[in-house]
């Protein structure tokens, strides 16, 4: 055990201790907060009138009170109290609300009911921002009229769709164009991990520096500290971009307190889109660990078969693949509509680790279902580890330069047969 | 105390290793001799653990070798084995640890031999800036960081020039002295012939010699018989017993099957002229060694 953790610490710390570790994440940082808060930074650099949107207002009086100037009073509140919008009169006929949500020229409708003294209102609009913004100079516009009183609210949400119910279109789009983005670093890290393992351990193969350390340590110790000292890694430069994604939002705040904007972040986006953002973070994280474990012990095995560093280089080519393949799974399904493939990857181990959180977000799968494939992954994990550890056992001392296939019959015959 | 005891290894139809058995006292330099592929290194392997033998059993102070006791045991393997990416320092601060030795001990003794081979400007520098003879240093102070009671050294003196060789040697009497167990393969039998007591000689897994040296060169009872004189080669030749004549720059060389001929030949000689050498001696290691292996190597 305590060379294991020796093992463990020595090949974090040769991966930490680096200048190019150090400066890497500088840059990742300083990249991290300013593409999170590139809206934020934008919005101060460009010209507030080029912001100014047009907001079209049907207000329906349907109280005790009909001679009263609902309408213009409220628009022209709504356009002294809020610079940024340009409030107008629309000439609507409510008839219905499905009728309302199915046209696109009318932006709010807002609906009196009852007696005016404390009226019920109806707020419709699909746009969110406005929605927020809406019931406080309606309020002051019934101050004038009433001297005290609240009125009841009801703010009215266009219809959800049955199959999704947690996600709009909008949201949905927004995912599409987003999902490269969220399923890049998670990317990046395992390609690091696996490259970090797969040079480490042919490095020490391919110098025969590997007969000195297995004299010392068992095959399978050396395996698994390789795996610990990786996925540990993994889990620091997490935390680390972790960190850096904290102290943009900590900026992004910073930018609206200032009021300088609206404080507008990539992950206030992410948090007001999807209603399921911390569950699929969770998800995101446990597939991410059992996932890289998976590739690792595979990047691990490879190396171990190898016997220079070419060998490595071309025998981890699938590998690298596969991980692709995966990464550009996240980016073309959604926008392919292809859910039914989507289905099907998310369970598939290897795919699943970025497939199964992007397929529970835009809600292909449930929460059961992802909880699923993640009991697949750990499944596929743990029998891996079992054909893998012996051969790695055998392999990490042979230099036999056969062809790629031969090499593996060969081990696996010496690992599992005995002599 | 160190037991091989009838070790065979196989690999399917291939036997690397043949019923091999031999013992190493403390205080005792083994030499384990051999031709390229003859089984030394698997046999290395063997004593480290790090190969079953298919059958037989290597014995360490009486308990089988392995990762509970393997901290005790130091091993150079035969060509350069070391991490060229990092420091000397670093590099045996790895190892070091590796047979779970206080970082402490492992800077107090890497002084120490660092001082001994002469190299101490090397202590912070890349093991790839050093030269290759540099790197054997440090490969061979690697393997008795631990000060290991049995060291095992596979081909310790290649690339070695002879001053480093001669250092390399006293380092590994220091070791003997203080009663360590030393087994070591070489290619260049002066050495084994210099300070090892008993050897093995492999060829194709197999003991074709072993025993004590002294005793080996006297039961191999080939001679050689140097001569100064005016003879006459043929006539040399055409004598009873003798198997081979060369005529060197300042002397004759003849080879004789045994001790039963010395006396024709010198009667001889005696009857030439100019006499001034007739020696007889016997046969080198690296004489037996030829003789053995190539005569196995013709049966084969």
């Amino acid at each position: 055990m305590k060379k294991f953790k020796f093992l463990v610490s020595f090949g974090l710390k040769k991966r930490i201790k680096k200048k190019s570790f150090v400066i890497s994440n500088l840059i990742i940082g300083i990249l991290i907060i300013a593409i999170i808060n590139i809206p934020s930074i934008i919005s101060i650099f460009s010209d507030d009138t080029d912001e100014i949107q047009n907001v079209n207002v049907t207000v329906v009086n349907n109280t005790n009170d009909t001679s009263y100037p609902l309408e213009s009073n409220i628009v022209q509140t709504l356009n002294q109290t809020y610079e940024q919008y340009t409030f107008d009169t629309y000439d609507y006929t409510y008839t219905d609300e499905d009728s309302f949500w199915e046209q696109e020229e009318l932006d709010v409708l807002i609906v009196f009911n009852g007696d005016l003294k404390q009226p019920n209102v109806e707020i419709f609009t699909p746009d969110e921002d406005v929605r927020s913004i809406l019931t406080s100079p309606i309020q002051l516009v019934l101050y004038d009229y009433q001297d005290i009183g609240y009125a009841n609210y009801d703010i009215k949400t266009p219809p959800t769709n049955g199959e999704d119910p947690g996600l709009t279109e909008e949201d949905r789009m927004f995912l599409d164009g987003i999902g490269s983005l969220l399923f890049l670093p998670v990317f990046f890290l395992v390609i690091m991990a696996t490259q970090f393992l797969g040079v480490d351990i042919i490095e020490e193969k391919s110098s025969k520096a590997i007969e000195t350390i297995i004299a010392s340590v068992p095959a399978k110790t050396h395996f698994l500290s390789k795996i610990a000292a990786s996925i540990s890694f993994l889990i620091i430069q997490s935390l680390i971009l972790i960190g850096f994604g904290i102290i943009a939002v900590l900026v992004s705040n910073l930018f609206k307190s200032s009021g300088a904007s609206e404080g507008i972040s990539l992950f206030s986006e992410f948090a007001r889109r999807l209603p399921n953002w911390g569950a699929f973070l969770t998800f995101t994280l446990l597939f991410m660990i059992f996932g890289t474990l998976l590739f690792l012990i595979l990047a691990a095995f490879l190396a171990s078969i190898a016997t220079t560093q070419e060998d490595y280089q071309q025998f981890q080519a699938p590998l690298i693949f596969l991980l692709l393949g995966s990464y550009y799974l996240t980016i073309f399904l959604p926008i392919l509509n292809a859910d039914v493939v989507l289905n099907v990857f998310a369970y598939i181990p290897f795919f699943s680790m970025m497939v199964a959180p992007l397929a529970y977000i835009t809600g292909n799968i449930s929460l059961l279902g992802i909880i699923i494939s993640l009991f697949l992954t750990i499944g596929t994990l743990v029998f891996v580890l079992y054909i893998i550890a012996p051969i790695y056992r055998v392999a990490i001392l042979s230099y036999d330069h056969t062809k790629f296939f031969k090499r593996i019959k060969f081990y696996m015959k010496k690992a599992f047969t005995k002599r | 105390m160190l037991k091989v005891n009838n070790v065979v290894l196989k690999y399917d139809d291939f036997v690397a290793v043949n019923d091999l058995s031999f013992t190493i006292k403390p205080g005792e330099i083994f030499g384990l001799l051999g031709t390229n592929g003859a089984g030394k290194t698997t046999t290395f392997r063997v004593i480290m653990g790090l190969l079953d033998p298919s059958e037989g059993e290597v014995l360490y102070f009486g308990d089988k070798v392995g990762y509970h006791n393997v901290d005790e045991i130091g091993y150079m393997i035969e060509e350069r084995s070391l991490l060229t990416k990092i420091t000397v320092k670093e590099l045996l601060l790895y190892f070091g640890q590796l047979k779970s030795m206080d970082k402490e001990l492992i800077i107090k003794r890497l002084d120490y031999w660092l001082d001994y081979f002469d190299i101490t400007e090397y202590k912070d520098k890349k093991i790839k800036e050093l030269s290759k003879g540099n790197q054997q240093k440090i490969q061979f102070i690697s393997a008795i960081i631990n000060d290991p009671k049995l060291l095992v050294l596979d081909e310790p003196f290649s690339g070695l020039d002879p001053i480093n060789t001669d250092l390399f040697v006293k380092a590994v009497r220091k070791f003997q002295d203080e009663g360590k167990m030393i087994v070591f393969s070489s290619h260049q039998l002066d050495h084994v012939e210099s300070f090892c007591e008993r050897i093995v000689v492999l060829e194709k897994g197999e003991a074709i010699i072993q025993g004590d040296i002294k005793q080996v060169k006297k039961d191999f009872e080939k001679l050689t018989i140097n001569i100064k004189a005016d003879v006459e080669i043929d006539k040399l030749e055409s004598l009873p017993g003798v198997y081979k004549v060369t005529n060197n720059s300042d002397k004759i060389s003849v080879k004789i099957e045994s001790d039963n001929y010395v006396k024709g030949i010198f009667d001889y000689v005696k009857s030439c002229e100019n006499v001034t050498l007739f020696d007889v001696e016997q046969a080198s290691l690296s004489e037996i060694f030829v003789d053995k292996v190539g005569g196995k190597r013709e049966k084969i």
